[in-house]
């Protein structure tokens, strides 16, 4: 990618989810070029035609966005995914909210039996049946 | 070009998907030499996302439900522009249960008696009664979790696996309900919460819809398929049926196919079986017309793609203070409300929904939101983040959609596959009674969720995006005039064609549909094995 386009798309970034007193921005983040760079290779079709879409996304268009306005552009769809993708994949950006990524949990599967003995299903029997009765 | 013209078989499937796998494998391992068809491939579950970092971003495209997003070469096109609901579906091996949610729920006996119980719909020329045996077993044969006892089923159902974790949010809302005195009990999922038939347990990692990497989410390429192959059955992938072809005597003799190199085979049988889902079942016979069938194979109804029906779709989401963590959880769903599940004439509309609670997703699902919200950007972005990530809990609400001819498949007159071959095109319009009943419930949800002790509540009304659950273009009746198929899902027209899937489901009734296309199925292979002498067969 050309450096005036991954400018472009820093900045673009920065004024989606800016940097504040307590949480970088997507445009600011350590290493948003690189995670910008994964996106692409996860999604290549957004970089198809990327550089038209990001020229599509003018000023107008992104104060537009961050006043609240609904947009209906591809063009924003597609650098505001790409951004927020690389955004949302970066370690720095997760940890700001406390988000580990998916991950596998252990559980046990008999913990049912705790919370029935407790009654919470108690209201639920208590009103008996309440299937519709159908004459087969 | 011509290719291969196959040894006959007894049976030919089409489609590898959830119906398909269930009698491909009760047919294999009856004795009967199956052969199946499927446009796409093997799922290569080392290319699911659902453990890595591009998983939300992979989930918008390689893994959309959306064919038309996708776009993968086995796809095809659908042709949506006058349809208020985007069909979705999955084409491959185990089709759309490798990126469904598993939540199993059968349809409650009401279901089955619209027409007599509410003077909606059409009356089911099955039961639920006649039917529970076969949901018994297909629950054993997915590996089903839940838990038996609810209230609103006439029997104790006996699920072959404990239930899958209560969490947090399913919690807090069930208390919730306590206090109203609703009524809300486990979701039965097809979800494995503890090893199972050679699969590992659920790990909540809540990325079910794109593919379960653990295994531990029923999906017939791992469920019924390796079983119908160990006895016997053939699978061919990457073959694209083009019609089903049939004799002088009106009988079915097998597929004419492509590969994906153009060229075209014959696969014959005695006996065919239609299990592509609900728009692509009613495309291929309207693909097959002849002079015998000018308007469609098994068409003398009129009624092959007509009576599609998609549940309506809404999502209402509560945040709580706490963070409850629910971008994890099975997706599938922690509880379930029927609450207001049956017709209560002083509502105003007829029939009801189905309510599962579900987790919200990631980071990016709730930035930039595909079924549910509003992206937040500039300033305000992180506090969003902050208050509202994790913290949210979703009622996931499926409406009955009713039987209506003026909703159809037909083939697209300029559309087209990556064969050469007509897309299908959805002519679709919600109906006053499923926008009446969406309201209502929605209304009810928010209820549900400011008694839970939500501080905040969004409501998302009839999404759009969310065709998931196709039913009806091929429906099941006992008169020839006014169905497609018979009781035991066998054509009235071309008595040795058998449509298993939930095309011929005769209401669309408020609970995902895969549990009851499972028993049907199996309820038609069953007939398949006990009357097979008596089915003719071509010459």
């Amino acid at each position: 990618m050309n450096a005036m386009l991954m400018t472009r798309l820093l900045e673009i970034a920065e004024r989606l989810v800016p940097t504040t007193e307590t949480m970088v921005g997507a445009g600011s983040v350590p290493d948003a070029e690189k995670f910008i760079e994964r996106a692409l290779a996860s999604r290549p079709d957004l970089g198809d035609g990327l550089e038209t879409a990001v020229l599509e996304c003018n000023d107008v268009l992104i104060d537009a966005a961050v006043r609240g306005d609904s947009i209906d552009s591809r063009a924003f769809d597609q650098v505001a995914t790409l951004v927020i993708g690389a955004y949302y994949m970066n370690p720095v950006a997760r940890r700001q909210i406390g988000y580990p990524g998916q991950l596998a949990l252990e559980y046990d599967p008999m913990e049912y039996v705790a919370w029935v003995d407790e009654g919470l299903l108690d209201q639920v029997m208590n009103r008996g049946p309440r299937y519709r009765e159908v004459t087969q | 070009m011509s290719g291969k013209k196959h040894h006959n078989t007894d049976v030919l499937v089409i489609g590898a998907g959830a119906s398909g796998g269930v009698v491909a494998r009760r047919l294999s391992q009856a004795g009967f030499s199956v052969r199946i068809l499927e446009q796409g491939e093997w799922p290569d579950r080392g290319a699911f996302r659902g453990a890595e970092d591009d998983w939300e971003l992979t989930y918008r495209k390689q893994w959309s439900a959306d064919p038309c997003i996708r776009q993968r070469p086995e796809d095809y096109p659908i042709n949506s522009e006058d349809s208020d609901i985007t069909p979705l579906m999955f084409n491959g091996v185990g089709g759309g249960t490798i990126i469904y949610n598993g939540t199993w729920p059968r349809m409650l006996p009401s279901d089955f008696r619209t027409r007599s119980l509410d003077g909606v719909g059409d009356d089911w020329p099955v039961t639920y009664d006649e039917l529970k045996p076969f949901y018994d077993r297909t629950d054993v044969e997915f590996g089903v979790s839940g838990l038996g006892g609810d209230p609103f089923f006439p029997d104790e159902i006996d699920y072959p696996l404990p239930p899958l974790p209560l969490g947090k949010a399913g919690r807090r809302v069930a208390e919730g309900h306590n206090q109203l005195g609703w009524h809300w009990w486990m979701e039965p999922n097809a979800i494995l919460s503890r090893a199972y038939d050679g699969r590992r347990p659920c790990v909540q990692r809540g990325t079910c819809t794109s593919g379960c990497g653990e295994g531990a989410k029923a999906s017939t390429d791992l469920t019924h398929f390796p079983h119908a192959i160990r006895s016997g059955a053939e699978l061919i992938t990457g073959a694209r049926v083009v019609r089903i072809e049939h004799d002088g005597n009106g009988l079915a003799t097998g597929a004419t196919y492509l590969t994906s190199d153009g060229v075209e085979h014959f696969a014959g049988a005695n006996i065919v079986i239609l299990a592509a889902n609900a728009i692509g079942t009613p495309r291929l016979l309207l693909m097959s017309a002849s002079n015998a069938f000018p308007d469609g194979l098994a068409n003398r109804s009129g009624l092959v793609g007509k009576r599609l029906m998609m549940h309506t779709f809404s999502v209402v989401t509560g945040y709580f203070e706490e963070s409850l963590g629910t971008w994890q959880g099975h997706f599938g769903a922690s509880i379930t409300s029927y609450e207001f599940y049956e017709t209560d004439d002083r509502r105003g509309f007829a029939r009801g929904a189905k309510w599962a609670l579900s987790p919200v997703g990631g980071p990016l699902g709730h930035v930039l939101p595909q079924r549910a919200g509003q992206a937040v950007w500039g300033s305000a972005h992180h506090v969003d983040m902050l208050e509202r990530f994790g913290r949210g809990a979703s009622w996931a609400i499926f409406g009955e959609d009713l039987p209506e001819e003026s909703n159809f498949v037909s083939l697209d007159t300029s559309l087209t596959d990556s064969s050469g071959l007509p897309a299908p095109k959805v002519t679709y319009s919600l109906a006053k009674n499923s926008i009446d009943l969406t309201h209502f419930h929605v209304d009810r949800a928010v209820e549900s969720m400011e008694a839970s002790g939500a501080r905040a509540v969004t409501r998302d009304v009839l999404l759009p995006h969310s065709g998931w659950h196709l039913m009806g273009t091929a429906r099941m009746g006992d008169d020839p005039e006014t169905s497609v198929v018979n009781r035991w899902s066998q054509s009235h027209d071309v008595a040795n064609l058998f449509i298993v899937d939930a095309s011929q489901f005769v209401t669309s009734s408020g609970v995902n549909p895969t549990s009851t296309i499972a028993a049907l199925a199996l309820r038609a292979a069953e007939h398949i094995v006990t009357t097979r002498s008596e089915i003719p067969v071509p010459a």
